[in-house]
């Protein structure tokens, strides 16, 4: 890797290239074997699917990726051309692109057999999956998962999602024509909640001074997390890198060289210019040392260990209860109070001067309560925030020079004001 | 900043603010005096114009180049002028040279070519919170220009015009290109030029006031900078909009961020506002 004189990216960035080829890689066998594919929407409880040989894949995943090659812009000129709108969120758009019009490039998805979603995300994604199985003529399964006020893991919200689960078991049966095996499953989930400790560990050195990763680097290690659940690979991966954080922990190597401001990220990045941010970011010694959006794929509100705890008490009702909670509680799914109680924990546990929070124009749901959380974690914390439009996925949604403005602007209020 | 350990007796500074739409340059010595100042178009090429603009203040002055100790770049094209010091936003300069000015001011709102801008300032002049334009040029000088080029005015003339007005025709595009197609039909449908303008002076003083609303209190004491800040119909509307602030227009309301600047470089010379 290139050095850089502001900042000290992971070696493992090498191991993840090897870990994405590879996976698209097998993604494309396994369909040419017979395997049946499932297009899963980002909260589903997706372990279920290995318990009857299903492979998942990630349309959102995959836009998002696209978006990191530097890719999304001409595959939106593509989707847009057969007459979809601007103003549908980007990973939606992509998503539709690739599975109807095969607009891909690098790096493609094949056809699902079935497509899954869950309300816990967003109502875009349930139309999303509702259009391509009618397009494709192909079976869909929607698991309501109700929007959480209060963070109680209501439970009356918890049963109804767990019974959903018998009905979900009951397709994946229609679907497969197969039982559904236990020990599958039980490993399934112990070799999730394994990697999920794992990538909490990573997550939580991010609070040593200095850190030790860059949350733009660790966005991209999100990757195994998201897509390849259950696997033994991933645990793997989750361990490498977690002995790579922990020998820059033990030697005090910063991922950026004489860290000053140390700031946390609301919510998705910018996947095509997560490079750049790192870079202005860095160049004033500034380091991104958490995100909010961490937290979901691993189980939400920082409670990974409650698939954990379900394991060792081998009770099934119980593990599903863990799981209908934990899908309850992603972050998306939250009351903007609970968002923001959320980042005032986090900023204080990672010691953070500031927040950068960025209104993402495909995510309305998540970009509306934003302004209203800024001034919340202004008046209770009296910390900065800057909030920044752009789109995670859209590089023709970018004014470079406002942005720089904004950022350059932040980062002299925090100097002025330390 | 970098302040020097020695402050220099003749210390004498310069700040160069280079817009989107204009250059302006602020000359003072270390008590802060003006020598000089000068505001040019940036044009396409904005180190051309930085240095253009620096060398007329510097010649009004009837200063040498040497002679200026300390120089501090800011604006759209800070990064574009290769003899400053330093580089510093224009939020943290206008807040700078706004609190000199206005020491009371609590809120600046900054329109300028192509961004618009509301900064908030504690009493010592630190910036508090800061929020600009979002997506568009919808109530900044361009938008202005716009107009102007549509109705075949210059500002001096909109200025007469806004005063004949006798009722407010509404210009609704959110959008300052579409705005444009809206004022033609407009026209054509008979309504008195005056009436047009000063519906789209009150167009560009309501965002103006929404975009100072989100980041203000009720009882702010107000600056209004920028090129914007010139056009006496939009400042009048201004006025009504935000009856209950006290609202401060600087003699030349386009170099506060020049005059931060400066007295940032002073700051970077030894020299401490006091």
């Amino acid at each position: 890797m290139k050095k850089d004189k502001y900042r000290n990216r992971l070696g493992s960035v090498l191991l993840l290239n090897e870990f994405i080829f590879r996976y698209y890689q097998r993604l494309g066998q396994k369909r040419e074997n017979g395997s049946l594919v499932a297009s899963v929407s980002l909260g589903f409880p997706v372990d279920i699917l290995c318990a009857f040989d299903i492979v998942p894949m990630y349309p959102q995943n995959h836009a998002a990726m696209y978006a990191t090659l530097g890719q999304a812009g001409k595959i939106l000129d593509m989707v847009e051309e057969k007459g979809y709108l601007p103003d549908i969120c980007s990973e939606v758009k992509i998503s539709l692109g690739t599975l109807l019009h095969d607009c891909q490039l690098s790096f493609r998805m094949p056809k699902p057999d079935c497509v899954l979603a869950a309300t816990n995300v967003c109502r875009s994604m349930v139309k999303f999956a509702e259009t391509i199985s009618r397009e494709l003529n192909i079976p869909f399964h929607l698991h309501d998962m109700p929007f959480q006020i209060e963070y109680s893991h209501a439970k009356h919200a918890v049963e109804y999602v767990v019974a959903q689960f018998g009905d979900l078991i009951q397709f994946l049966v229609k679907l497969t024509g197969k039982k559904l095996n236990i020990q599958k499953l039980t490993r399934c989930l112990r070799l999730s909640a394994e990697a999920s400790a794992a990538w909490h560990d990573i997550l939580s050195f991010g609070a040593t001074v200095p850190a030790p990763f860059d949350a733009m680097d660790i966005y991209r290690h999100m990757f195994p997390l998201i897509t390849s659940r259950g696997s033994a690979r991933t645990v793997e991966y989750y361990k490498m890198l977690r002995y790579e954080v922990i020998h820059r922990v033990e030697k005090g190597i910063g991922a950026v060289n004489d860290e000053q401001y140390r700031l946390m990220w609301d919510y998705l990045p910018v996947y095509h210019k997560m490079n750049f941010f790192s870079r202005i970011l860095s160049k004033r010694k500034a380091a991104v040392v958490s995100s909010t959006f961490f937290y979901p794929v691993s189980g939400g509100r920082c409670r990974a260990s409650v698939i954990e705890d379900a394991l060792f008490r081998p009770k099934a009702q119980r593990l599903v209860k863990g799981l209908a909670s934990n899908h309850l509680a992603l972050y998306p799914n939250i009351s903007l109070q609970q968002k923001a109680s959320m980042i005032k924990q986090l900023a204080e546990r990672y010691h953070v001067h500031g927040i950068i929070i960025h209104c993402d124009r495909s995510c309305k749901p998540q970009s509306l309560p934003q302004y209203e959380i800024k001034n919340i974690l202004e008046r209770d914390l009296k910390m900065p925030c800057l909030l920044i439009d752009a789109d995670s996925v859209d590089p023709r949604f970018f004014s470079e020079e406002q942005i720089v403005t904004r950022i350059e602007a932040f980062l002299e209020r925090l100097s002025r004001n330390s | 900043m970098k302040p020097s350990a020695q402050p220099s007796p003749l210390c004498i500074v310069a700040g160069i603010d280079v817009g989107s739409a204009s250059t302006k340059v602020f000359i003072m010595d270390r008590f802060q005096r003006m020598l000089s100042f000068n505001i040019i178009p940036t044009g396409g090429r904005c180190a051309d114009a930085a240095r253009r603009c620096f060398q007329l203040a510097i010649d009004h002055a009837k200063l040498c180049r040497d002679d200026v100790r300390g120089i501090v770049s800011t604006g759209y094209g800070r990064k574009t002028v290769p003899f400053a010091s330093e580089q510093i936003t224009e939020i943290t300069c206008h807040a700078k040279g706004v609190h000199c000015l206005f020491p009371k001011t609590s809120l600046i709102i900054d329109i300028g070519g192509q961004d618009s801008k509301a900064i908030s300032i504690d009493k010592h002049g630190k910036v508090c919170n800061f929020i600009m334009n979002d997506k568009c040029a919808a109530g900044t000088g361009r938008f202005l220009e716009v107009m102007a080029r549509v109705l075949e005015l210059d500002f001096d003339q909109m200025n007469k015009l806004h005063q004949k007005a006798e009722k407010l025709v509404n210009v609704n595009s959110f959008c300052a290109v579409f705005a444009e197609s809206e004022v033609i039909s407009l026209i054509a449908e008979g309504n008195a030029v005056s009436d047009i303008v000063k519906g789209i002076n009150a167009s560009i003083a309501s965002k103006i006031t929404g975009l100072g609303r989100r980041i203000s209190h009720r009882n702010d004491e107000v600056t209004f900078t920028g090129g914007v800040a010139k056009n006496k119909g939009v400042v009048f509307e201004l006025k009504k909009l935000m009856s209950n602030e006290q609202i401060n227009i600087p003699e030349e309301p386009q170099i506060t961020g020049a005059i931060g600047a400066a007295l940032l470089a002073l700051e970077n010379c030894g020299h401490h506002a006091g």
